[in-house]
Formats: structure tokens, C-alpha cells, sequence
């Protein structure tokens, strides 16, 4: 992100994904798809699996993008040994989508400088919530100037 | 393929009589026909082009609509409000084995040149335009049929669905199956969505259309699917 997508293309999609996994219907929503169709697995990349979902950026001109991105996290670390940031997040969305009591999930970023993995923790959530969410914080590397929207 | 189909009656004991004139329903079936194919042109096949949040969401329900059928065996199904035909690559990837004889029907004809156009060629899956079934099968599905209201007085809407749900019933050997956006619990209401309790439409089907009604719910989502089974099922 930031080097990779533009702006707005990031910001879109954090809110999609956000959105869909948010309390209350919406993230039970999630926990009933996943048992029945297996959505997050190590056997779908992340980007399938959000497209299923139809998460994407809504501009189709930066979806090449994205993917690069989902690809690209695969070269970072995470905070467990071994395990790329990319499937890191597929094990922390499947891991909290068929636990016995899955937590609404969001979606967040921070400085790579000051950490380049890929995070995952449990704590409150965003804004107003009161309620424990699983955390997911991505490594991002300003740039003097983002990516422009794509042509 | 040996299960029963016909293209030319419908179910004998039943009269496929509609509880309200096809007068009063002509121009409700012109606007949801317009307000769909209004939005398969702005977004295309895909779910979004039916007013589904997504492909996922989509085929969860056609599996609580497919808990109606016998995939022991060959059958028939009508698809009622068939869009452009999302159910056929359901039933591809996840039946494989079973033998179908199906049969898409839509209102729009945007949305049926659009299923034929993605699913030409594929043995055993037709389509056809318009508010009649066409066909004797074994069972119907329509899911999401109901859901789009638009700004049409409650009562009359709930006189399309009496009359979709004779039709499919009219057209089914075996039973059919449902959804319906659930009434919230507080009682809120979302703007051109009808939303309703299962007695509302169990009773109907079980007095009305003597049938055996299952529902199912807490399947994830804030609706109910309606499995109405015939009490002289063959």
C-alpha cells in the first residue's frame, strides 16, 4: 500500500473489508460462510478469497494493483516464525471464523518502521466499541507521494 | 435423464388459478423486469447484477434452497426468478454427479439472454422469459424473488408473492422452496425491501396450498427459506 495502491483504493477497500467483518450480523454472516464453504483456507489465496466476498477495489483500473499487493505481502514477515504475512492473515481470519466464539475483525495499518510484520493481536475495537476484536495491522511504508489513481 | 418433466400441464390436483387478477400484477412484473435489468446493465453478470452482496452469500442460499431436493436420484427443477443463471454453476461445482433437468425463468429478458449467453451449450439447462412456469417439474426454487418491493403497497406485494408461490406450486410435482428477508426483531423496516415472519407465508402454503412446510433459519443471515413439501408427493 501507499508505494503500491493509491490512496483511495486502500481506503476503499480497508472499509469494504472492514464493513464485512464487523459485530453483529455482519461478522456472523461470516462465520456461517466460512463453515460452509471453507473461504479462508491456506488452499485459496487471500485475494480469491476476499473476491469471493466481493471485496475489491471498486475501481476496476486499480484491482491489478491490489493483487500485486496481496501478492507482494507475501514476502513480509509476521509475527509468527516462519509464516509470511500473507498466510498469517488467512490463518487469523480462519482461525477466528471457526473458534468457538469468533470476535468481529478489523482491519488496520501501522509503521513498518517501527514494525515490518504482519500483526495480529485481540483487543477493543475501533472508534465507539467496547467490544474485544481480532486485530489485524499491516506494515506500511510512506512515500513523499502515494500512487496516483490509476489510468 | 429420467426424471418427469412437461411442457405442456401443470399440476393436476391443483388449480393453477391466481389469488389476484394478472391485470392487477401486469405492472408489477413491468417494474421489477425494468428495475432488473436496469442493474445487470449497470453492473453486469455477477452478483451484484441481481442485488446480492456476493457470490458467497449468493450460494449460501441456493444450499438452504437445494435441502428441498432428492439428488439421490434424477430430477426436474424450475428456478423461479432465474437471473442470469448463477444457480447453474452451483449446481456444477457442487453437484457434479447429479443429473438435472433444469429450467431458468425470468421476468427480464436482459437477464435470460445473459444466462443463455453464459451457459450455451450445457446439456440439460434452458431458459425462458416471462411470469408463467412453463413446466411440470419436480421442484421449483426462487431465491430472492420476493425480497425487492420497491414502492409497492405492502398488500399488493404480498399478492405477487400468493400468486408466485401458486405458480410454483401449480408447476412442482414434489415441493418447493423459498426465502424471505426476516422481520427485524425491533420492528425497523428498510425502504422498497419486504420483510415478514415465517407464519406469515407457512400458514398460507399449509392451508391454502396444502402442503408440509419446513423452515429453515439461523443459517447466518437475517432471512428464512420455506420448504414446502406436497402431503401426495408421488
Amino acid at each position: 500500500m501507499g508505494g503500491m495502491v493509491s490512496d483511495s483504493a486502500t481506503r476503499d477497500v480497508i472499509a469494504q473489508i472492514n464493513a464485512r467483518f464487523e459485530a453483529g450480523e455482519a461478522i456472523e454472516e461470516m462465520v456461517a460462510l466460512q463453515r460452509e464453504f471453507k473461504i479462508f483456507s491456506p488452499e485459496h489465496s487471500l485475494y480469491d478469497s476476499w473476491l469471493l466476498l466481493n471485496i475489491k477495489a471498486s475501481d476496476p483500473r486499480e484491482r491489478g494493483r491490489w493483487r500485486r499487493w496481496v501478492d507482494y505481502i507475501r514476502t513480509v514477515p509476521s509475527d509468527l516464525e516462519g509464516v509470511n504475512g500473507h498466510d498469517r492473515l488467512v490463518r487469523a481470519y480462519q482461525e477466528n471464523l471457526e473458534s468457538p466464539q469468533p470476535l468481529p475483525m478489523h482491519y488496520t495499518q501501522h509503521l513498518a518502521a517501527e514494525d515490518p510484520r504482519v500483526l495480529v493481536s485481540t483487543g477493543r475495537g475501533p472508534l465507539f466499541s467496547v467490544l474485544n476484536h481480532v486485530i489485524t495491522s499491516i506494515p506500511i511504508r510512506p512515500v513523499a507521494v502515494a500512487s496516483e489513481p490509476a489510468t | 435423464m429420467t426424471a418427469e418433466s412437461d411442457s405442456a400441464s401443470t399440476r393436476p390436483s391443483v388449480s393453477p388459478a391466481s389469488p389476484v387478477e394478472v391485470a392487477i400484477l401486469g405492472p408489477v412484473y413491468a417494474r421489477i423486469e425494468a428495475y432488473y435489468a436496469d442493474k445487470i446493465s449497470r453492473h453486469g453478470v455477477g452478483p451484484r447484477g441481481v442485488d446480492w452482496t456476493c457470490a458467497a452469500t449468493q450460494e449460501l442460499r441456493f444450499v438452504q434452497l437445494l435441502k428441498l431436493c432428492d439428488f439421490g436420484r434424477p430430477f426436474s427443477l424450475n428456478d423461479v426468478g432465474c437471473g442470469y443463471g448463477a444457480l447453474v454453476g452451483f449446481l456444477a461445482r457442487r453437484h457434479p454427479e447429479a443429473e438435472i433437468d433444469y429450467l431458468g425463468v425470468d421476468l427480464s429478458p436482459v437477464m435470460v439472454s445473459r444466462a443463455r449467453r453464459r451457459h450455451r451449450g450445457v446439456h440439460g439447462r434452458r431458459f425462458a422469459v416471462g411470469n408463467e412456469i412453463p413446466r411440470l417439474a419436480d421442484y421449483a426454487v426462487a431465491s430472492g424473488v420476493m425480497n425487492v418491493m420497491l414502492d409497492h403497497p405492502r398488500a399488493l406485494w404480498e399478492g405477487f408473492v400468493a400468486d408466485t408461490l401458486c405458480r410454483m406450486h401449480a408447476s412442482s410435482r414434489r415441493g418447493f422452496a423459498v426465502n424471505f428477508l426476516a422481520q427485524e426483531s425491533d420492528g425497523t423496516t428498510n425502504a422498497g425491501l419486504y420483510r415478514t415472519y415465517p407464519s406469515r407465508w407457512t400458514s398460507f402454503c399449509e392451508q391454502t396450498l396444502s402442503c408440509s412446510v419446513g423452515v429453515l433459519a439461523g443459517y447466518g443471515m437475517r432471512e428464512f427459506t420455506l420448504l414446502a413439501r406436497f402431503n401426495d408427493e408421488p
